[in-house]
């Protein structure tokens, strides 16, 4: 397999950071565009997305992969900087007040960046009023909203209600293990998804729709 | 029967004479029980609870001036660095003075099961290396992590061995391995990785005639052959609400190991649905009539169950399962 690009798609599959970060350098120099080489990023992270989705593959797997592809953005970002490519779609998101659970949250957050939304991770244990400010500072299209605790979903009904008390360009997206379609209909948040590559799903559809 | 004897009668997969009963209910709630019962203890005493779940001993980990320098830099701290860190003796008496003083209580005079938690081998590293860098150092250091759990469960098997020695009736090993859908990680780096050790504590426990028991949240379907295969006597919860069943526990399980579980603390107790917690009591009692099951609420009750809901619910499996 002598092609860089076909090689990055499988670093990235793998997780293997250091080829990730070779295959990426030699993409660049071989002539391939900033473009093509975030093309092969965003199909190595389909894959473990999907393959994430159907069980066959577990968190560490998606969290080694979401490495390789960081260290493969730290030497392309300059790249896109310099030709203008910038993504087209902002996602602004965070575990709501009172929530430390993360691993589900930062998985969303690396799907999201892989399939090549920019994404603005707020952390945990976020108050209503910071996330809206951040969505509105960073113009976000899409805000998502986390929460692992029955405790901490009131917080996501504040947080979602502080937000449609205005009208707002931004859609809402909501998830996390005691959230349901349901309640997210009933919080009104504009959508639910139940895992991170629905979350892309959900994303592009929401984006493409507004 | 006394309170020892009736748990125990489930663990030997016997019928006993009432289904025995606990709760995690101080971490949320003791403020609202002190207040309602003047302590969570008489709370315990008047619901007669039958077991006494404790905490206590040694930290395994002494953390050194290396240690605490990269995390207080924000650098990560990684399989070697953890090879390099001494643990502390997990047999120092005085470090067991409390356990010793609440064993005595329980054992003595309340005649109850007393089960002590100690964090398993995948829990006990998540607060060393914080659990995201944790999970990806199982692909990324798979011999150094290996070689820190075969340390650890060494450090598992001695204090579980001092537990003993002082009454302790089970261990209870704590080490969440499911999420909602599934398991954290793949079943082979399960049978790979934490398997062998957990392994080399029950046979130890078992072997000086203890019990021993899991504590995991979430999904754990896929490694529930393993879990039988260590020989663990108890299994909390078993989460119907992140896709573990009772009918399917019922069917193919329940000769192998016992279940703590009972009111689901994601789906029905904290709801202000009192018609779902008294379902959610005549289903268990229903299913478990025969034994098979120590029941108990399947994590911390949150904090959004009311004092009365809490009462209401302890009141209504008491009903349906002492008169
Ligand atoms: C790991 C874990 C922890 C870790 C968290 C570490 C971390 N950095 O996140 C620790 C040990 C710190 C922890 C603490 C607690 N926990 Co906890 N924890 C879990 C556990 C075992 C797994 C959660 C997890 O990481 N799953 C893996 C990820 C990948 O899955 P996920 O989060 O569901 O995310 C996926 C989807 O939901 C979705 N998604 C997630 N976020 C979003 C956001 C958007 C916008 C979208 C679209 C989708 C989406 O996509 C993700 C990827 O596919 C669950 C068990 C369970 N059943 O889930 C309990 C669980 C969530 N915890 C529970 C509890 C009670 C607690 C504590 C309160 C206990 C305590 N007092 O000590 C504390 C709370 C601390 C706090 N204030 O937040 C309970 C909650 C019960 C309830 N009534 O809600 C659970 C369900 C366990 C149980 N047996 O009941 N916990």
């Amino acid at each position: 397999m002598n092609d860089p690009l076909q090689q990055l798609i499988e670093a990235i599959k793998v997780g293997n950071r250091k080829i990730a970060a070779t295959a990426t350098q030699t993409a660049l120099d071989s002539g391939s565009s900033g473009k093509e080489v975030l093309g092969a990023l965003s199909e190595g992270m389909d894959d473990v997305g999907k393959r994430f989705k159907a069980n066959e593959i577990f968190v560490p797997e998606v969290l080694v992969a979401a490495r390789a592809m960081k260290k493969s953005m730290e030497l392309l970002e300059p790249i896109l900087v310099k030709s203008g490519i910038k993504p087209e779609h902002t996602l602004v998101i965070g575990t709501v007040k009172g929530d430390l659970h993360d691993i589900g949250k930062n998985l969303v957050a690396m799907m999201m960046k892989g399939a090549n939304f920019n994404v603005i991770d707020l952390g945990t244990n976020l108050p209503a009023q910071t996330i809206l400010d951040a969505a509105i500072e960073h113009k976000a299209d899409l805000v998502g909203l986390s929460a692992l605790l029955t405790t901490t979903m009131p917080a996501m009904r504040e947080t979602v209600a502080l937000m449609n008390k205005e009208p707002h360009p931004f859609k809402i997206i909501v998830g996390g293990a005691p959230i349901t379609q349901d309640f997210a209909d009933d919080i009104g948040a504009d959508g639910f998804a139940i895992d991170a590559a629905s979350t892309v799903e959900l994303a592009r559809t929401l984006v493409t729709s507004s | 029967m006394t309170s020892k004897e009736r748990v125990e009668a489930v663990i030997r997969h016997e019928k006993p004479d009432r289904m025995p009963i606990y709760g995690w209910v101080r971490y949320n709630m003791k403020d609202k029980i002190d207040e309602r019962f003047g302590s969570v203890e008489a709370f315990e005493d008047h619901y007669a609870f039958d077991l006494a779940h404790l905490f206590g001993g040694p930290d395994a980990y002494f953390i050194g001036d290396e240690y605490t320098r990269k995390k207080e830099a924000g650098e990560e701290i990684e399989p070697p660095d953890v090879l390099n860190l001494p643990l502390n003796n997990p047999e120092e008496d005085k470090d067991f003075d409390n356990l010793r003083a609440e064993i005595k209580h329980h054992k003595e005079v309340r005649s109850r099961f007393v089960y002590v938690q100690t964090p398993g081998l995948f829990e006990q590293l998540n607060t060393v290396f914080g659990i995201e860098n944790h999970l990806c150092y199982l692909l990324e250091y798979p011999d150094e992590i290996k070689e820190i759990y075969r340390r650890q469960a060494e450090w598992n098997r001695k204090f579980a061995g001092k537990c003993l020695d002082l009454g302790v009736d089970m261990i209870h090993v704590s080490d969440d391995w499911g999420s909602q859908k599934s398991l954290l990680f793949s079943p082979d780096i399960w049978w790979d990785m934490i398997y062998p050790g957990q392994k080399l504590v029950a046979d130890y426990v078992k072997g000086r005639g203890g019990h021993i028991s899991l504590h995991s949240d979430g999904d754990i379907n896929l490694v529930v052959d393993g879990i039988k295969k260590i020989g663990y006597d108890v299994v909390h919860p078993w989460q119907e609400s992140a896709g573990m069943s009772y009918e399917d526990f019922l069917k193919n399980h329940s000769d192998s190991f016992s279940i703590m579980s009972g009111y689901d603390i994601q789906t029905t107790l904290g709801f202000g649905r009192l018609d779902d917690v008294r379902s959610a009591a005549e289903r268990v009692v229903r299913l478990f009539g025969n034994g098979g099951l120590i029941f108990c609420t399947t994590h911390f009750v949150q904090d959004h169950c009311s004092i009365d809901e809490l009462v209401f619910a302890y009141d209504t499996i008491c009903e349906l399962t002492r008169t």
